[in-house]
């Protein structure tokens, strides 16, 4: 670990941001079970998101094996400001996971009106 | 003098590994995406009795229950509710999703609320649980306990 990369790890998910020049990504890892906090999660992710203005980012949510919903709500909330702060990102769903595939597909509708997110399924 | 009590307690970490070792066991001969989703079910149905459930005379703990059947794979979790209103909640979630396509424009609707207002949380696993585990929904309120069973057959 160094100063270019920041770390979530509570109760099993743990949340890396990783920062290069240009770019920055943002991998999810584990299980996000109802044990954690959200609002740990919220704040972390709240924290680190001036580190990820002007570069391009990439959430990768493949190794992540479970989200409960309680999780949902942060999530659409980080997706929602690199948005408004016109961070362009693109988001990676595991096609290995049926949960997977069908968040991808929600979030694809959800945030249709909002270009700089694009979202992938691999 | 000191007088002293002890008390275990309980933690959401060591049920929810318990949980997943027995469905493990029990689920293990089915395919990951049925086992993914089975796992969520029990996650979102625990999660709910383990934070609304209170104890009372017909259920002083809540309790769930995971069935394998040559046909379906049920889940089912008591816990004891005294708030009419809150039952009526979920009865009343529970009633709407009538259908698949009903379960999915639920769950969409509540994503949008969410993704709206980053102070709508909450009230999404029932929804989930019908769209995404596919998974049939019925509760009953009985002698103060709610029971909420969820069904999938199995293909």
């Amino acid at each position: 670990m160094n100063e270019n990369t920041k770390v979530y790890d509570q109760k099993g998910l743990r949340v890396l941001i990783m920062l290069e020049s240009q770019s920055a990504t943002v991998t999810w890892e584990g299980h996000c079970s109802p044990e954690g906090s959200e609002l740990q999660l919220s704040t972390f992710l709240k924290n680190h998101l001036a580190f990820l203005k002007g570069r391009s980012l990439t959430v990768e949510f493949r190794p992540l094996e479970f989200m409960s919903s309680a999780f949902q709500g942060p999530i659409l909330q980080f997706l929602k400001s690199l948005a408004s702060n016109g961070i362009k990102t693109r988001v990676i769903y595991s096609s290995a996971m049926e949960w997977q595939r069908i968040s991808y597909r929600c979030m694809k509708v959800l945030f249709r009106a909002m270009p700089q997110i694009q979202f992938e399924c691999m | 003098m000191r007088h002293r009590r002890a008390l275990s307690i309980p933690l959401m970490g060591d049920l929810l590994r318990d949980m997943r070792a027995v469905m493990d066991d029990l689920l293990a001969n089915l395919p990951k995406d049925l086992r993914d989703a089975t796992n969520m079910v029990a996650i979102e149905l625990v999660n709910n009795a383990a934070k609304y459930g209170i104890s009372v005379p017909a259920a002083p703990s809540a309790t769930v229950d995971l069935c394998l059947g040559p046909h379906t794979i049920e889940v089912q979790v008591k816990n004891g509710a005294v708030s009419a209103e809150a039952v009526q909640e979920v009865e009343g979630r529970i009633a709407k999703m009538s259908s698949p396509a009903r379960c999915e424009e639920l769950y969409m609707e509540r994503l949008q609320q969410m993704l709206d207002d980053p102070k709508e949380t909450g009230r999404l696993g029932l929804f989930r649980i019908g769209f995404e585990g596919q998974f049939h929904l019925t509760s009953t309120y009985q002698d103060q306990v709610l029971t909420v069973t969820a069904t999938r057959e199995l293909a």
